[in-house]
């Protein structure tokens, strides 16, 4: 991770440049955090964009009592829960707005890889890679929430536990125990996923987590 | 994210080994674990494949740059606002928008209707909804009409006092940022968020109330009917288990508060970054 310190000094006291230098440093990571919580497209974009914005209005009041990457995680975790919660009251039709890449109807992923496998059934490996990355969304949907934010955070974030636990308000015990069990319960998801939209996998794949009991 | 109700009360020690060698934590004993079965050993390269696709997000670079231009525009606002149109003319955040803002306008006209049967319902002594999950307070639907009219009147202009494109950028992503940020630090002419609740003053929340102490708060939150956002959502911050009942400065703070309906408890919430500032039980 860069040491954020002197560009945050420098946003802090009103150096654009600075601040533009923060938010690209950044955004790739806050986005792909969105992207895994929300499980969607546009919410992700939509999530990213109100963590930028929020950084820059919450720039003044950082006091360094964590980290920066801790401090911009915490934020774009907040936003993509409230995108989230936003997603929930929103009408159906919202979701199926073709301008977001999304195919209408389907409650999805955001990728709309979906319709391009289906038109072109003979690219099995391609094929392969989009249903891996379809069964990892949905798997990741259906994790709950509690599991599936720490796994982030620390998958994608790159936060360690201690970071975790704070930005998340719980003990490092609770953050090492949700990673723990959420990872077994994300992979029996995964496979779950690809079982049921392709039978003929099952074998092709490592399977060795035969024990009960790994969902949460 | 602080409730434990959904934790495992332990681990399984075969998931914890796995699980603190894909992070480099591991201890010897469960590196010896590990090592010593093929069944977990291949279980651990699943888990490591999982962790790099879950990495494996594209970024699209037109969002990118259309989060960094709308937050910039921001920052432009707050730092320099003579400079703002000149350095944001590019500034262009409409496209990202443009599902939000149909949705939002709908959401207006939804409110319009809701504000006329609402009306008409207590006029002839009917009660409202008690579904605090998507109530309007009444005030609040009284000024739906006008809500939803400023909605759609932000779709087409910048406000009055500016009419450059750059300006109406920064005001779009000001307005995009409503719900969630609500910054205290956001000029009067484009601070749009939470306008249409309760005693939340659309000019800058300058007529927020100001409370010094836990106990002010418990008193301030008494007979506080739920409010929305004014898109129709619930306020920035508040968790899902439970209800928002306003805003206000607390010990000079621009926090969110929140009540647990099962408790009472009452939480603010800092609209920034969403800490908890301060927790108080009736």
């Amino acid at each position: 991770m860069v040491d954020d310190s002197d560009l945050v000094a420098a946003a802090a006291a009103g150096d654009r440049a600075a601040m533009d230098r923060l938010l690209r440093l950044h955004y790739d990571r806050v986005h792909a955090v969105c992207r895994r919580v929300t499980g969607h497209d546009a919410d992700a974009a939509d999530a990213a964009q109100e963590a930028m914005i929020s950084i820059v209005r919450g720039i003044a009041r950082f006091d360094g009592r964590s980290s920066f990457a801790t401090w911009v995680y915490r934020i774009a975790t907040n936003a993509s829960l409230d995108e989230l919660r936003r997603r929930r009251r929103r009408p159906l039709l919202a979701h199926g707005d073709p301008a977001d890449g999304e195919p209408g109807g389907h409650p999805g992923n955001g990728d709309g890889h979906g319709v391009a496998a289906a038109a072109d059934p003979d690219a099995g490996p391609r094929i392969d890679a989009v249903a891996d990355r379809l069964a990892l969304d949905q798997a990741l949907r259906e994790l709950p929430e509690d599991f599936r934010v720490p796994i982030v955070l620390r998958d994608v974030g790159d936060l360690d536990y201690a970071e975790i636990a704070e930005a998340l308000d719980i003990p490092v015990g609770t953050v090492k125990s949700r990673i723990a069990r959420g990872r077994a319960a994300l992979a029996q998801l995964v496979r779950a996923g690809l079982d049921d939209g392709d039978p003929d996998r099952r074998g092709n794949r490592a399977a060795p987590d035969e024990r009960p009991n790994h969902a949460p | 994210m602080t409730d434990d109700a959904h934790d495992p009360s332990a681990p399984d020690p075969h998931e914890s080994a796995l699980s603190a060698l894909v992070d480099g934590v591991a201890t010897a004993d469960e590196r010896a674990l590990v090592e010593g079965s093929p069944e977990l050993t291949a279980e651990l390269a699943g888990l490591h494949a999982q962790r790099a696709a879950l990495r494996d997000v594209p970024v699209p670079a037109a969002a990118r740059e259309a989060a960094i231009a709308a937050a910039l525009a921001v920052f432009d606002e707050l730092h320099a606002p003579a400079a703002a149109s000149a350095d944001v003319a590019g500034a262009r955040v409409f496209a990202l928008q443009r599902r939000r803002r149909q949705y939002r306008v709908l959401m207006g006209a939804a409110a319009a209707i809701v504000a006329v049967v609402g009306v008409g319902a207590l006029a002839i002594g009917g009660s409202g909804s008690d579904d605090s999950s998507t109530a309007i307070v009444a005030d609040e639907a009284a000024r739906a009409p006008e809500s939803a009219k400023t909605a759609g009147a932000d779709e087409l202009s910048a406000p009055a006092a500016t009419d450059a494109p750059a300006a109406e950028a920064a005001a779009e992503a000001a307005t995009e940022a409503a719900p969630d940020d609500a910054g205290d630090q956001a000029p009067a002419a484009t601070f749009t968020p939470l306008a249409t609740i309760g005693s939340i003053d659309a000019a800058g929340g300058a007529a927020l109330d100001s409370i010094e102490s836990a106990d002010e708060l418990l008193a301030w939150s008494q007979g506080r009917a739920v409010v929305l956002a004014a898109d129709g959502t619930t306020l920035a911050c508040v968790p899902a288990d439970t209800e928002a009942i306003g805003q206000v400065l607390f010990e000079g703070r621009q926090v969110v508060i929140a009540r647990d309906p099962a408790t009472g408890t009452i939480a603010a919430y800092d609209l920034v970054d969403c800490t908890l500032v301060v927790t108080v039980a009736p």
